[in-house]
């Protein structure tokens, strides 16, 4: 009995000195950058609209921007704006900056909206930018943003030559 | 990227044969399981869109515990797989999860965390995977956790190589399926950009003095310097009674905000009034322009019922959570920064809970939320009203109910079952 207790106690001591030694090994390797991830294509992610109550709303976020991350970011133009909407209130549109983004300027209206933000402080590698909120009038709320009238600069001053839009539809998986 | 791939693929043969193993085992150990079905009527949005069905198994073989769960939905189909493994060995304590998509190849995530207690210190090693199937993926980090006594204080550090972990400051990772909502919670989120070092979190406790039982400082530096700080006063003796006071103040150095939190409980955490208090910088950031009470809290819990509000009192600034969240007072930036989902309209809430056990044996629950604030033509300018009853027919069976309405009519309707065996 005595034997086989020991068989017992060596068995889960060798598989612990195994954990450990794997989870060092683990803990060296990424630290030491061998798991070092390349950075993806820089991505202008926005969300799907979120109803709560009579309010809708939308987060925008960047994953991967080069240069110290994103400095500033302009939305088309009044004439030639990037965001386009579906029952949604124009006039109760409100955009506001996360993560140090200022909107500079805004103009929403039934052609569609149109927005400039920087950031004053660092830029933005990954994470929220911009967040919309609005009154929804229907069933089927929607924003969308045209990629091709949109302009993002790195914190370090220079364009971001390529990079793509997701929407909801695109990201099944979000990380949050 | 290649190197990614290839990563991810042994990340998912590894977990097939994590699987292969459990259902080899079967014969030997003891499993049990449980599966939930939900029919839900959301009027407006997708007739029985929220309808889904998850199954939970676990099978147990000495000190390891080999765990799956899967949920599919009506309307999209199959969310996800997670594969879960918690071994306890002494004073080593082991746990793993894989989390795939509808297949395999849909690597999503997976962490391991190893516990080790050690001549009363307790090591803990934490890594994470993000799959580059996630918005916000590809990733991976470390985080070492160390905690012990020295003298009459305790100290944790946490160092970061690459990863958060879940504490009272911050809330680990969501995994969440943009379409439905649904989400998987895991405590370690591997940063994004993290390589080497990324951060170390430093708290102390134990410096009571006069009055205050207990006093807690925190701080937390990444590469670039100081991240934030705060200091909790717990258990401050006011001499009036029952009376007794818990104040958090912190400062988070990149956002320039401060908050405080004074906490007063009465008769023993009976009935407990919280205050969210923000200070406003000028500015300059050493410039102080006023304070400002964002929000009360007040809660009573009596003999198996709770009653809670929440009071927004500066709806510029804060907001309350929704129940996923925590139904929680927060401040905007707070919510945006942790990703908490929050009632933008809605400025109070009353919730009343109660658990008892029923006469079946099994556990019952009923909770009662409405929200007020919304709609400025209704009576108090009620919102919203939730109601969630689940009756615990036996242990092996609960039957729930829920129910959502607005000014507008009917918001949701749900009824499920939960089957144990």
């Amino acid at each position: 009995m005595e034997t086989h207790g020991t068989k017992c106690r060596s068995r889960p001591a060798r598989f612990a000195a195994g954990l450990m030694g794997t989870a060092v090994l683990a803990g060296l390797a990424a630290c030491s950058g061998l798991f070092g991830t390349s950075a993806g294509l820089p991505t202008l992610y926005v969300g799907g609209v979120e109803v709560r109550g009579r309010e809708g709303c939308v987060l925008a976020s960047v994953v991967d921007m080069p240069g110290g991350g994103l400095g500033a970011i302009q939305l088309g133009k009044v004439g030639g704006e990037a965001i386009a909407f579906s029952d949604i209130d124009p006039a109760s549109v409100e955009v506001e900056g996360v993560n140090g983004f200022v909107v500079l300027a805004e103009a929403f209206g039934p052609a569609g909206g149109a927005v400039i933000a920087a950031n004053g402080a660092d830029g933005v590698v990954g994470g929220d930018i911009l967040r919309f909120t609005f009154t929804v009038t229907g069933d089927a709320p929607a924003l969308v943003v045209t990629e091709a009238r949109v302009v993002l600069a790195t914190d370090e001053g220079e364009f971001v030559e390529t990079w793509v839009v997701k929407t909801a539809e695109d990201a099944v998986y979000v990380a949050r | 990227m290649k190197g990614r791939r290839v990563s991810e693929r042994a990340i998912g043969v590894g977990a097939i044969g994590i699987a292969l193993l459990a259902l080899s085992g079967i014969a030997a150990g003891s499993w049990s399981a449980e599966w939930t079905a939900g029919i839900a009527l959301e009027p407006g949005v997708t007739l029985f869109g929220g309808s889904g069905s998850t199954l939970g198994l676990a099978y147990e073989s000495g000190p390891v515990l080999w765990t799956s769960d899967s949920e599919l939905r009506l309307d999209v189909g199959y969310l996800w797989q997670e594969f879960g493994v918690h071994a306890c060995l002494g004073a080593v304590d082991a746990q793993g999860a894989a989390l795939f998509g509808p297949s395999t190849t849909d690597f999503l995530y997976a962490q391991a965390i190893v516990a080790l207690r050690l001549a009363g210190m307790d090591v803990d090693f934490f890594y994470a995977v993000l799959g580059n199937a996630v918005l916000g993926g590809p990733a991976d980090g470390l985080a070492i956790r160390l905690a012990g006594w020295v003298g009459g204080l305790e100290i944790v550090s946490i160092a970061e190589c690459g990863a958060r972990i879940e504490d009272e400051d911050f809330r680990g990772i969501d995994i969440v399926h943009g379409a439905t909502g649904r989400y998987r919670h895991y405590a370690t989120d591997p940063v994004v950009s993290g390589r080497g070092f990324t951060g170390e979190k430093l708290s102390v406790s134990g410096l009571g003095f006069g009055r205050v039982g207990n006093v807690r400082a925190i701080a937390y530096a990444t590469a670039d310097g100081v991240d934030f700080f705060a200091v909790e006063f717990e258990n401050v003796d006011l001499g009036i009674g029952p009376i007794e006071t818990d104040l958090k103040l912190a400062y988070d150095i990149e956002a320039s905000r401060a908050t405080a939190t004074p906490t007063v409980a009465i008769g023993g955490g009976l009935l407990c009034v919280e205050s969210y208090l923000g200070v406003y910088f000028g500015a300059q950031e050493s410039e102080v322009v006023g304070l400002g009470l964002g929000g009360v809290a007040v809660a009573c819990d009596w003999n198996g019922v709770a009653v809670r509000t929440l009071t927004v009192l500066d709806a510029g600034r804060f907001v309350i959570t929704t129940e996923e969240s925590g139904s929680i007072i927060e401040s905007i930036d707070d919510a945006v920064e942790n990703g908490d989902e929050y009632y933008a309209d809605y400025r109070e809430l009353l919730s009343i809970e109660s658990i008892w056990t029923g006469c079946f044996g099994g556990a019952n629950r009923v909770l009662a939320n409405t929200y007020f604030g919304g709609e400025a033509s209704s009576a108090f300018d009620w919102a919203m009203s939730s109601v969630e009853a689940c009756v615990g027919l036996s242990a092996a069976i609960d039957l729930s109910v829920e129910l959502a309405l607005t000014a507008d009519g009917l918001d949701g309707l749900r009824a499920g079952v939960t089957l144990r065996w």
